[in-house]
């Protein structure tokens, strides 16, 4: 009787301690969250991670499983198996989902070194790349650096997309302005894995960035502005005795030689482009051989030379180093940004065919020979038709000198073209839409795979 | 209490003393020794891979010592006929378990701090400095200390239900599938129309089962910049669970002891 009242007791006891118990396991769930970021793809990861990583990793090994797949794909980066690495790096950020070196390593891989025999990339990897460092962001939203890759390994470097190189400097900068404002003195002390303070080092990475990414996009106003906001940094930092002194010394200077710079320019440049530059662009493909072909064609460009920034007094007159852009892909093609990292993405698809390609121009004109034979798997030239654009971009300042800038203006205001001068906004290869207000030179050619395809020499105008 | 007392005592010395136990504490050194020695040769931040292979070790080879030594506790009395000893003086069902699993206990946080002491020398003497990553790795020490309260919890209540080979079994698939609930419900909730039923499912069962995951905090520690939003509500919140549910696994292993003939 006794044991039955006592065990009843417990029974009511159990009965009282669930409710709590179960409401705290309801509790930890959505805190549980930041410890295992959920925007990677479970399903995709554990059906097709090899079984002694997935019980390693599900014992409590996850990181160390990370490290030990990342020397694998080191490995296959080494041995030239470009397409076995990709896998891996769905796994490794997976299983350790804070670690950002395998993001930012692995979205660098796909965008620049996955490359034909003339180390041109395989464009096919762009919109994996980014949504890998999307995945990133999401799981590391507090870390400057990331915005800071994306946008300007990324978009800056290597689409040439400045608004949306804004858009994430511009993000990376709002996520250091909250943890400057949260605690600033534990965000002057906060180190960086380069050794320096965090105060310092987001200033010349994601301040300086987001400045001259301003520029590129042709927001001179807000460039000019963020100039302003980094030489202010620099001085706070320089009054508090963050970081290195001399080198925050020289950073101040360039901020305010940037400001400087830009303000007379913007007074030149408004003067200068009013009567705009006939650059006479013509382009055009010679076949010499099945998938083999001589791009060549003329782009006269006018720049300052020995351009004085105080009196603005130039002499003007042809300018070297213009690059010309040059895309062939299928006809249909469009490029669209992923929705997310998973493994059933990283097929590439076969049957796309794209080729980009910068020529530099010299004394008006720009030649490159351009052999796809050698590389069946990257052009497959599988689709029937072709659209071939050749491109000048007057915001991209890896392909417009400052000293034609200073003649055609940010946004090639002070250029046109008879037949070529395009005002859609339009960049080829770039994620963001049209852009406004910018001049570009663009002729769009249509070819046939036969036309690749075939033998014997023939010009395509 | 004091009765409680003398047997967890009694059975911490009994533990301590059995090879069984000893062996997982060598394995899990020469692991944890080897790990400093092996982190040497990847492009991986060595300090990295060290607390990753530590805390592993530390976690999985606790859970081994804690499930080896709780299916045996009651089974092991009851088989060399000790227990009628014990129960015919004046000791209650209920002191004789509590003391059995305090003790089990107490041998098992013994062995993982064992374990830790020798993971926090090998990491001092890689930092050459008591830092904030020493106090890191101590805390998730501390988180693996009661994961491993409710693996012996569970263990203990199994033991006066079952064999101690069918315990053994059961307590592993529980810890696994526990380990794994959030996978499951993962990959639940992306089966279209069955999501919704999933995910009430999955529920009810984490109600039932622990998620042991939840005491699994290495990846802050691995990377101390990552900023954890209310750190301490969630620390207090999975030690007040593991407490909880411990309780509760000792009612029900009560109860059932109440009931057995011995």
């Amino acid at each position: 009787m006794r044991k039955k009242q006592s065990n009843l007791k417990l029974l009511v006891a159990i009965a009282v301690l669930f409710v709590p118990m179960a409401w705290l396991h309801d509790a930890i769930e959505p805190l549980r969250a930041q410890y295992e970021p959920k925007s990677a793809h479970t399903n995709d990861v554990v059906t097709k991670l090899p079984i002694e990583f997935a019980l390693g990793a599900l014992t409590g090994f996850r990181e160390a499983i990370a490290g030990l797949l990342w020397v694998r794909a080191d490995e296959f980066f080494h041995s030239g198996d470009y397409e076995a690495i990709t896998p891996l790096i769905r796994f490794i950020t997976w299983l350790d989902p804070h670690w950002i070196d395998p993001y930012e390593t692995g979205s660098w891989h796909m965008d620049y070194n996955f490359t034909d025999v003339d180390q041109r990339s395989d464009r096919r990897y762009i919109p994996l790349s980014l949504s890998l460092m999307k995945e990133g962001i999401d799981n590391n939203s507090d870390v400057p650096e990331m915005y800071y890759d994306l946008a300007l390994t990324h978009y800056f470097r290597k689409i040439q997309d400045f608004s949306n190189a804004v858009k994430y400097f511009k993000e990376g900068a709002d996520v250091i302005d909250k943890a400057r404002a949260q605690d600033k003195q534990k965000f002057m002390n906060a180190e960086m894995s380069d050794g320096e303070t965090m105060a310092q080092s987001t200033v010349t990475i994601t301040e300086h960035g987001l400045a001259e990414a301003y520029e590129a996009a042709g927001d001179i106003p807000d460039a000019l502005k963020q100039w302003h906001k980094v030489e202010e940094l620099h001085q706070f930092n320089l009054d508090n005795k963050v970081g290195n002194a001399e080198g925050e010394y020289t950073n101040l200077a360039t901020a305010k030689h940037k400001i400087f710079e830009m303000q007379q320019r913007e007074k030149w440049r408004a003067r200068d482009t009013k009567n705009p530059i006939d650059v006479n662009f013509h382009a055009q493909i010679e076949r010499t051989g099945p998938k083999q072909f001589i791009i060549s064609g003329e782009l006269h460009m006018i720049g300052s030379i020995g351009f004085k920034l105080e009196t603005g007094v130039s002499k003007w007159g042809p300018v070297n180093g213009s690059r010309v852009e040059v895309i062939i892909e299928d006809e249909d093609y469009v490029p669209k940004e992923l929705p997310n990292f998973g493994l059933n993405d990283l097929q590439l698809d076969p049957k796309v065919t794209i080729l980009q390609d910068s020529i530099s121009v010299r004394d008006g004109k720009f030649e490159k020979t351009v052999d796809m034979s050698q590389d069946p798997e990257m052009y497959s030239f599988y689709a029937k038709r072709y659209k071939v654009i050749f491109w000048f971009n007057p915001a991209s300042p890896s392909d417009t000198p400052i000293p034609v800038q200073d003649r055609i203006g940010w946004r090639g205001e002070g250029m046109t073209d008879k037949k070529y001068l395009d005002k859609s906004g339009i960049v080829p290869g770039i994620f963001s839409g049209p852009v406004k207000n910018l001049n570009l030179i663009k002729k769009t050619m249509f070819m046939t795979r036969e036309d690749f395809l075939g033998s014997g020499t023939k010009i395509f105008r | 209490m004091n009765t409680i007392f003398v047997i967890a005592k009694g059975t911490f010395g009994e533990a301590m003393r059995r090879r069984i136990l000893n062996v997982f504490l060598f394995v899990a050194l020469a692991l944890m020794i080897m790990a400093v020695a092996f982190s040497s040769f990847t492009p991986r931040n060595e300090l990295d891979l060290i607390k990753s292979m530590g805390l592993g070790v530390i976690q999985i080879s606790g859970v081994f010592i804690s499930v080896i030594l709780g299916i045996n506790l009651i089974p092991s009395e009851i088989e060399r006929r000790t227990i009628y000893t014990i129960l015919s003086k004046p000791v209650q069902r209920y002191e004789f378990l509590t003391g059995k699993f305090l003790g089990g206990l107490m041998t098992v946080l013994a062995n993982i701090g064992l374990m830790s002491l020798v993971f926090i020398i090998l990491l001092l003497i890689k930092e050459r400095a008591f830092d904030k990553d020493v106090v890191l790795v101590l805390g998730g020490e501390m988180m693996i200390a009661f994961q491993l309260m409710l693996v012996s919890a569970m263990a203990v209540m199994f033991s006066v239900l079952v064999s101690p080979f069918v315990n053994f079994f059961l307590s592993f698939s529980i810890y696994f599938f526990g380990s794994i609930t959030s996978l499951w419900s993962d990959m639940a909730t992306s089966l279209g129309h069955l999501a919704l039923l999933n995910q009430y499912l999955f529920r009810v069962l984490g109600w039932i089962v622990p998620n042991f995951e939840n005491y699994n905090v290495q990846n802050p520690i691995i990377h101390p910049d990552t900023h954890i939003q209310n750190e301490t509500t969630y620390t207090i919140y999975c030690i007040t669970y593991a407490v909880l549910y411990s309780l509760i696994m000792m009612f029900l292993a009560i109860i059932q002891f109440n009931r057995k003939e011995v």
